[in-house]
């Protein structure tokens, strides 16, 4: 069941990138990236299995987050990508405090899901500050990286996979530590870290054959 | 705290971080604060808290917000702009759903199971609320976007063109969400006092709301 619905969620993924790349141009690609910021943030409360491995539910989107950024580096400016990277941890912090604070209200007497918006958000606060923390460097080091790697390797396949394979790994030690550490045990942080980067890694790697045959499709044209 | 004291907090977190954004980013930064607002007022309103003995949905106060950044956006660049402002906050939050909605449907791991349940359980039953908002803000931004632009024409006042479509649109909001929300399955008495109670709220913090209006009409527009 669930390997079916990744796979949806993955396909209805590069279709709306597809369709962002293609007809929106510039702010269709800032909209999905800060869409994409804040469904990470929100998914980033939730486990789930595929196969063997535990992954976080982000995993996916996380990975229309970088592709956007990459996108957004390919068609404007360092400065520009600098400064969306920036709005967008104004934004989480935002998502964040409202998220804490929507948990803080006391529920009404017929309300049901109060206490669950409590167990997650508030139980798990650690989350809300890790998340913001974890992906402002991570953006960083991604728009350092990318430009070095493009300018070693002029191929979007390559500079997309090597990007990830550095930040990915940098993204997934800090979230993870910050969150878990002293609530989960080492072996269990680990695994969750090392599974949570393997996919993210596949699906960066589809990604970025699926975007490479439409860019080199362009070019034939 | 009491629920009032929060609501004034997360006002102030709305209304600071509405200028703190429009600074840092103009009208980019006013579509990305529009979408995570309609986003978080989504999720929101799928709790209810009490107020003085009236029971309401949270998130009334973001989903006000909202129409604070669309009036400065035509204030500043007119209504072509919001045409495809409210094409990109609908298409976002309709894409947000349905992503939030699938995840909930994937088998959740073992690894911290009572926080994966709980995250199942939040969006259990969530369909109508959020469907009820989508379409309340759809609507309500079409009718405000001509109403406050119309107004502008008439009399180029912030203050009146703000004051007067707040009243009227927030009065539609607050009639329309609790009746595709809550229709034929709260009694009817409760939906009246929902009505009044969202109508209150979403009118003060409109009118606190033209305050960030002035203030984004000095910063200048690149």
């Amino acid at each position: 069941m669930n390997e079916i619905l990744f796979i949806c969620i993955l396909i209805i993924s590069l279709v709306i990138i597809y369709i962002t790349e293609k007809y929106l141009d510039k702010i269709g690609l800032t909209v999905l990236f800060i869409v994409s910021c804040i469904l990470s943030y929100i998914l980033s409360f939730k486990f789930a299995t595929l196969s063997t491995f535990t992954f976080n539910c982000n995993a996916i989107v996380y990975v229309n987050m970088f592709t956007s950024l990459y996108l957004l580096l390919e068609k404007s400016e360092k400065k520009e990508v600098k400064s969306i990277s920036n709005l967008s941890l104004i934004i989480n912090i935002f998502i964040g405090l409202m998220l804490y604070l929507m948990a803080s209200y006391t529920q009404s007497l017929t309300d049901t899901i109060g206490i669950n918006m409590t167990n997650v958000f508030i139980e798990n606060y650690r989350i809300l500050i890790a998340f913001p923390i974890s992906l402002f460097i991570s953006h960083k080091i991604l728009i350092l990286i990318y430009e070095k790697v493009k300018n070693i390797y002029d191929n979007f396949f390559i500079s997309t996979v090597t990007t990830y394979l550095a930040v990915g790994l940098i993204e997934s030690i800090i979230y993870v530590l910050i969150s878990y550490y002293n609530i989960l045990d080492n072996q269990t942080i680990i695994k969750i870290a090392l599974s949570t980067y393997m996919i993210r890694l596949i699906i960066t790697v589809i990604y970025s054959i699926f975007l490479l045959k439409i860019t080199n499709k362009k070019v034939k044209k | 705290m009491s629920n009032l004291n929060l609501l004034y907090i997360e006002l102030a977190i709305c209304l600071i971080t509405l200028i703190i954004v429009y600074k840092h980013s103009k009208i980019v930064g006013l579509y990305a604060y529009s979408i995570a607002l309609f986003s978080i007022s989504n999720i929101m309103s799928l709790k209810t808290i009490t107020i003085q003995n009236f029971d309401l949905n949270l998130g009334i106060i973001p989903f006000v917000t909202v129409f604070i950044a669309s009036n400065i956006i035509i204030q500043k660049k007119g209504p072509e702009e919001v045409k495809k402002f409210i094409l990109f906050l609908i298409a976002s939050s309709i894409i947000i759903y349905l992503f939030l909605y699938s995840k909930k449907l994937l088998i959740s791991s073992n690894i911290n199971l009572f926080t994966n349940i709980s995250y199942d359980n939040i969006f259990n039953g969530s369909e109508r609320i959020y469907f009820a908002n989508i379409v309340t803000m759809l609507y309500a931004l079409i009718f405000n976007y001509k109403l406050y632009y119309y107004l502008k024409r008439i009399k180029n006042k912030i203050w009146i063109s703000n004051l007067f479509s707040s009243i009227i649109i927030n009065f539609i909001t607050a009639i329309l969400f609790p009746i595709l929300a809550y229709a034929l399955i709260e009694e009817p008495i409760d939906i009246i006092k929902l009505i009044i109670i969202r109508y209150l709220i979403s009118l003060i913090v409109s009118i606190i709301g033209t305050i960030p209006i002035y203030i984004a009409n000095r910063i200048e527009v690149k």
